[in-house]
């Protein structure tokens, strides 16, 4: 594809600029939908129908018109906050979640950057956001910011752990930390005969590496029921408590876009990232990229889902269950994952 | 001239203390309210955090004073009381007319027939419903569950709706009169109360499932701002959140009122299933078990309820109590309702006190709150469920 | 271990269990209302905005009275014996007329209990719920549809009228006096004299406490208890005065008695209430 637009449009630089945008549309398209998809869901489930009006078919442009008043509102920084920091943190909070897509091949044809340590590039730059989260939590000079950037901080450094140790346990099959390759490894329809190629079914202990990924990708990404740093009926809007406006939706845009590339990267992993369930049938870059795009919402609805569902952890049940529960069950998963790998290959 | 400026209680801060390494470490003071999502209303908690765990908590009331007991020394009319009653608890307003027109009735010896004592009982007690509903769904609410919150709304209307049938509002009724109902039930009143009792009953059970047993939500709620019995009735607590730490009060059984002597229902205590007794769980379940009760006497009532009478029948034409006093409490939702009414043999109450429980209850909140998290002052404050209107009145 | 197990199981179960419920919640029917399309059938005792019937109203008042926050004011004039403002639907004659009957929709509790009270069910509750305003005097709905022309119209007959009759009273009064001092020498007739002096005072009395209360009334907001009782008293005398028309001397003399107390202590009060300002 790269090379395609390079004869199209014969000039470098701006072949790389349109290329490396394509992620930020998607990411934009994808959070107009999810959000609007967010409020039916949690409409349905709680027997409303959700935004009904603006836009005809059940409130299809409910999200770009709140979108068009947050850019209109005024740009509130409290007297007493450090203007600096706190304007500044929004961008890198999103920055964060944007460049983790570089390495995350969307299809066969697109992939931000083959870099060869993609997965350790994801974990390093996804650790930005809770920087960023501290930042603002900080700079608000307000009790309620502070104690839910704090919890942030906890948290994070915490769920760090088993999601790495769970990736760890996938790239001991794979032996690559290329997401690019790691997917195509993925590709055919050879386990037991009709089961496609895909991590998940290499070994049921995989299955559990996927649970643990994804409970710890849920509180990376800040989700319910983990997620205290916001955690409105606590601690009013957490981190959030005093932005306003479109610093406040780059907030919540990298909230989504977060979900989004945590699904993602579990759908790479896991499930075979742009791969077609059917072999060859329904394959190529475009059918890819609607392949990786639903496995990734599927996962982002079973986030919804579970939000909608559950209620939300205490900070300290939430450590209990991460250095109790999940760090030694991922260990152990992993060493588990690793005699298998040597017994059946 | 003493002055007037209101003297706030004393919050000692402790001065920061070295943490040992080079770092110094010192409490801090947050207002949790008035504008906070789950102090249901205009509660302002005063908490000084060490970190996250409460050191102390004071609650600063006053923020919904509407001067409920002035109001009614103002009205020239007995009757004209009701309306203001209704705005205490202003979810559960049958309970306080129905304990209201009790107190005025017994002080002026009227007898109301059947018909009426049953209507009142059917209507306070799908108040109740409604209450706890309301009261359960806040609380899933306050953990983080948004759902059951909606789910039991979807109910609670339901119970409206009757409500609207019978009295034209959904909220504040003024149903209830000295003497009597404003209006007699409609015809259809009986086949609709059946038909929510059958709906109602499963969606316990779902409720249940949804919450009640969700183990992220016993986690959160279970050991959390435990009650012992002896403080629960050291400090006046009443109603559920008594009944919660394992304490059998309740006034419909223990000092009947009304008819509900005839009618066969379980007093629910808290039984310490999923922690501690006495625990925000406890005092959680013992609403919805509750509302199962209700359920109980609102069928017997429906089945004993006579077909003929005058809702009218027993209404004075003017209210005009002898000279004296009277006090008189009811069970309500929330707990002990006492209305303490003097009469001057005019027209217009002399004094009307009302004892509300969740003013009561509320007192209790520093004394169990210690030690929590911030988390947990939310579970805290929602277990003991409180009415603003009715602390401030 | 046997109980870390069992409560990792009681977790996921109650986990799912919840999901389950969430998910089949997802297709089951929702109860919103797509409110200004879709519409609630709403049950006929519905409490939502006060309406009036003027044509029933007869001025009686006892709906001011019932009213917990004051938010009704009226004002009525007795009407004078030539005109006739005919019967309510209900039968009951009219003798007042209402000049001003506003209902302040912004004060109002919607408790009903002015409904009840209405002897011609001329107040009540409608369903009109859409009645929200930008300014708040938007919502004090006036119901009287006398035009001030019309008011001063009928104030003015009204004082013709009792100007009239006051003469004719005393004419009637001084020809009696006369007829008993020539009868002899009574005493009674002094005290016949002086009753009659004080009778007109008080009704002159009277219909300046009237007056003066509908102003009050008007005026709404300062003392809203004492000036709605004492008005509401003035329009019931303003009533009996009327009704006693064509009746013999003694009924009259008896009633003018009253009816001078009443005036009396209605001037007392406003008196007080005049140097309490």
């Amino acid at each position: 594809m790269q090379e395609f637009l390079e004869s199209f449009m014969s000039s470098g630089p701006l072949v790389v600029f349109v290329f490396s945008i394509i992620p930020l549309k998607i990411i934009l398209v994808y959070a107009l939908f999810a959000i609007w998809l967010e409020r039916k869901v949690a409409g349905h489930m709680q027997d409303r129908l959700g935004p009904m009006e603006t836009g005809g078919w059940h409130g299809w442009a409910q999200t770009i018109a709140d979108l068009l008043k947050m850019i209109q509102k005024e740009d509130i920084v409290p007297a007493k906050a450090d203007r600096f920091l706190f304007k500044m943190a929004p961008f890198i909070a999103f920055a964060a979640s944007y460049g983790a897509f570089v390495a995350i091949p969307l299809s066969s044809g697109y992939i931000g950057s083959m870099i060869d340590v993609g997965v350790f590039y994801i974990v390093a730059i996804t650790s930005l956001l809770s920087v960023s989260i501290i930042m603002a939590g900080w700079a608000s000079n307000n009790k309620w910011s502070l104690l839910g950037a704090m919890r942030t901080a906890a948290q994070t450094v915490s769920y760090e752990v088993p999601t790495v140790v769970t990736i760890l346990s996938v790239i001991i099959v794979t032996g690559t930390l290329n997401l690019m390759e790691v997917t195509e490894m993925q590709s055919g329809n050879g386990f037991l005969g009709f089961l496609p190629n895909w991590i998940i079914f290499h070994s049921p202990f995989m299955i559990l590496a996927f649970f643990l990924f994804f409970i710890a990708a849920l509180a990376e990404s800040h989700r319910v029921p983990f997620d205290l740093p916001e955690s409105e009926s606590e601690l009013v809007g957490g981190y959030q408590t005093e932005y306003s406006g479109m610093r406040w939706g780059l907030f919540m845009l990298t909230e989504y876009a977060d979900m989004l590339l945590l699904s993602l990267v579990g759908a790479t992993l896991f499930f075979g990232g742009w791969n077609s369930p059917f072999g060859s049938f329904m394959d190529g870059p475009l059918w890819g990229a609607f392949w990786m795009l639903l496995k990734g919402m599927v996962l982002v609805f079973v986030m919804m889902w579970l939000r909608w569902t559950l209620p939300r952890l205490r900070v300290d049940q939430l450590m209990n269950l991460c250095w109790k529960y999940l760090i030694p069950l991922s260990f152990v998963n992993l060493v588990l994952i690793a005699f298998w790998e040597m017994i059946f290959k | 001239m003493a002055t007037l400026k209101e003297k706030s209680p004393e919050v000692t801060v402790t001065p920061p203390v070295s943490a040992g390494n080079g770092l110094k470490t010192q409490e801090m003071v947050v207002n949790m309210g008035p504008q906070h999502p789950s102090t249901h209303g205009v509660l302002r908690v005063q908490l000084t955090l060490d970190g996250e765990i409460v050191v102390s908590a004071v609650p600063h009331i006053g923020y919904l004073h509407r001067c409920f007991e002035k109001h009614c020394e103002a009205m020239n009319d007995y009757n004209k009381v009701v309306p203001y009653v209704d705005r205490m608890d202003y979810v559960a307003a049958m309970n306080n007319e129905h304990g209201y027109a009790l107190a005025m009735e017994r002080m002026m010896g009227i007898e109301v027939n059947d018909r009426v004592e049953h209507i009142r009982v059917i209507m306070a007690e799908l108040q109740r419903i409604a209450s706890h509903l309301l009261a359960v769904g806040t609380f899933g609410l306050d953990i983080g569950a948004f759902t059951p919150f909606l789910h039991c709304f979807i109910e609670r209307e339901k119970i409206l709706d009757i409500f609207e049938k019978a009295s034209g509002a959904r909220l504040l009724y003024n149903y209830i009169w000295i003497g009597g109902l404003m209006n007699d039930v409609p015809a259809d009143f009986k086949k609709d109360t059946t038909d929510f009792i059958a709906s109602f009953r499963p969606q316990i059970k779902e409720l249940n499932d949804l919450l009640s047993h969700n183990k992220i939500f016993v986690d959160r709620t279970a050991n959390v701002g435990v009650l012992p019995d002896k403080v629960a009735i050291n400090y006046g607590v009443s109603g559920p959140s008594l009944r919660g730490s394992g304490v059998k009060w309740d006034l419909r059984r223990d000092d009947p009122y009304s008819i509900y002597d005839k009618f066969d229902f379980d007093v629910i205590v808290g039984e310490g299933k999923m922690g501690t007794l006495g625990d925000c769980w406890d005092r959680y379940i013992v609403r919805v078990w509750e509302m199962e009760e209700s359920l109980k006497i609102i069928e017997q009532a429906l089945d004993s309820m006579p077909d003929e009478g005058d809702v009218h029948e027993s209404i004075p034409k003017k209210v005009r109590p002898p000279a004296g006093e009277i006090y008189c409490r009811t069970e309500t939702p929330r707990g002990e309702l006492g209305y303490y009414i003097i009469s001057d043999k005019s027209t217009s109450p002399y004094r009307v006190k009302a004892r509300a429980p969740s003013f009561v209850n509320l007192s209790v909140l520093p004394a169990i709150s210690v030690g929590a998290m911030v988390a947990d002052m939310v579970a805290i404050i929602g277990s003991v469920d409180i009415v603003l209107g009715e602390v401030d009145r | 271990m046997v109980k870390l197990l069992s409560d990792t199981y009681f977790t996921f179960r109650s986990i799912f269990t919840g999901m389950g419920i969430t998910w089949r919640h997802l297709f089951t029917k929702s109860v919103t209302v797509q409110y200004p399309a879709q519409r609630d059938v709403l049950p006929e005792r519905v409490r939502l905005k006060l309406d009036v019937n003027m044509d029933d109203c007869i001025g009686c008042r006892l709906c001011e009275r019932a009213c917990p926050v004051d938010c009704i004011t009226i004002g009525t004039t007795k009407s004078t014996d030539d005109d006739d403002l005919g019967e309510t639907s209900t039968g009951h004659k009219k003798k007042l007329w209402v000049d001003q009957f506003d209902i302040d929709m912004a004060k109002c509790c919607y408790c009903e209990l002015c409904v009840h009270p209405c002897p011609t069910d001329c107040i009540t509750m409608v369903e009109d719920y859409e009645y929200s305003s930008y300014d708040r005097n938007d919502l004090i709905l006036s119901f009287s549809d006398m035009t001030p022309e019309q008011i001063e119209e009928v104030q003015a007959k009204l004082e013709r009228e009792e100007e009239e009759k006051r003469k004719k009273k005393e004419e009637a009064r001084a020809a009696k006096e006369k007829a008993k001092a020539e009868g002899g020498k009574d005493e009674a007739g002094g005290g016949a004299a002086s009753s009659g002096d004080t009778d007109a005072d008080a009704e002159k009395a009277a219909r300046r406490a009237e007056r003066e209360a509908k102003r009050a009334a008007r005026k709404a907001e300062r003392e809203g208890k004492d000036a709605g009782e004492s008005s509401g008293a003035a329009g019931e005398s303003g009533g009996s005065a009327a009704k006693s028309d064509d009746t013999d001397a003694d009924k009259e003399a008896r009633r003018a008695e009253r009816e001078a107390k009443r005036a009396a202590r209605k001037a007392e009060r406003e008196a007080k209430k005049k140097s309490e300002e």
